[in-house]
């Protein structure tokens, strides 16, 4: 089960309102490589995983993902709560505007709802792993392309931790897949499908 | 924000501490899951987390509380109380 | 380095084959005080490697 703890993995501010910035941070709320699509991407695999290791791994990294959408989420709110309509009007914020006001949406920065297409869930390990040590890469590419986006010296701390932990993820997982390849070695009749 | 914002809701100091203590945690929790045998990580998760639980308990009597399974909540229920995490200006 | 050599994983003596994804396994040397950890993102020296704009990729 899950329980919330009343605070933020990160200390996620902002300096100052930024609608135009808002609509492309939302991409890391409910995009393809973001962090609600991570967290549902692990914590649907972990079932199903023939090691320990692995179920406690995605498990953990999955919760941390978690924490991770309420992270932009933050970012989101902050960087719209209290502007005016007819400043958001003038910006990239206006057509989220339209349909939601200035509520958080899970969307890419095209406006996309969020949908579970975006990641996949196999009982092949391997396959699993290894399509998380992508979506690892991926959300660390999306990470430097909203960095290169924004001066806001409190949103590139934020961007700049979220990104960091997609490397720490990564690792792991690479760790994952080795101990995976240890186990087929050793267990091929344990292992998935036999 | 409501009437149910007080000035002792949140002591930020001590908060980041907490978070700075929690993230250990997290970090310290993804390395033992693959190498469950570190026992230099396994002492250093232990010491971290009895001083997380220290600064939580303190928090948690100065400003009430951050887990809702909190064995001395008074009344009226804070659980409820603002500012919630997404609120706080951590940079002031 | 001997063809030997290049079948394994330093340090871990796992044997490397074809065609599989292989990351260097990670020891525990040391660690950031709690608050430098938050702030960098993680708890390890090691694996600090932040992005430097115009070096996409390489970390």
């Amino acid at each position: 089960m899950w329980e919330y703890v009343k605070f933020l993995e990160f200390p996620a501010d902002v300096t100052r309102k930024d609608p135009d910035l808002a609509a492309l941070i939302v991409t890391q709320f409910g995009g393809p490589d973001g962090e609600l699509s991570a967290s549902l991407r692990y914590l649907s695999q972990m079932y199903t995983m023939p090691i320990p290791e692995a179920k406690a791994t995605l498990n953990n990294i999955g919760t941390e993902e978690l924490a991770h959408f309420e992270i932009i989420g933050t970012l989101v709110y902050k960087l719209v709560s209290g502007v005016p309509a007819d400043v958001i009007k003038q910006t990239r914020f206006a057509p989220h505007y339209a349909k939601w006001g200035r509520a958080n949406f899970p969307e890419d920065s095209s406006g996309n709802p969020f949908m579970s297409a975006f990641f996949a869930s196999h009982e092949d390990p391997i396959a699993s792993i290894t399509e998380d040590l992508a979506a690892e890469q991926k959300a660390r590419a999306v990470y430097e392309y909203l960095l290169d986006m924004t001066d806001d010296p409190a949103i590139i701390d934020t961007l700049a931790f979220l990104r960091q932990r997609e490397i720490i993820h990564f690792q792991r997982f690479g760790e994952i897949l080795n101990l995976l390849y240890d186990f087929q070695e050793k267990h091929p009749d344990k292992y998935p499908g036999f | 924000m409501t009437g149910r914002k007080r000035p002792d809701s949140i002591n930020l100091p001590l908060l980041l501490d907490i978070m700075a203590h929690n993230f250990v945690n997290v970090e310290a929790v993804l390395f033992l899951n693959t190498h469950p045998d570190c026992q230099e990580m396994l002492e250093l998760h232990n010491r971290n987390a009895e001083r997380y639980h220290r600064l939580v308990d303190e928090y948690q009597k100065k400003c009430g509380p951050l887990y809702s399974n909190y064995p001395d909540a008074t009344s009226p229920w804070r659980w409820i109380n603002e500012p919630w995490p997404w609120e706080i200006n951590y940079r002031r | 380095m001997s063809e030997k050599e290049s079948q394994m994983i330093p340090e871990t003596g796992r044997r490397m084959r074809l065609a599989h994804a292989y990351i260097p396994w990670q020891h525990f040397k040391n660690s950031y005080p709690p608050a430098e950890a938050l702030r960098r993102g993680t708890l390890f020296p090691e694996l600090y490697m932040p992005y430097r704009p115009g070096r996409r990729g390489y970390y």
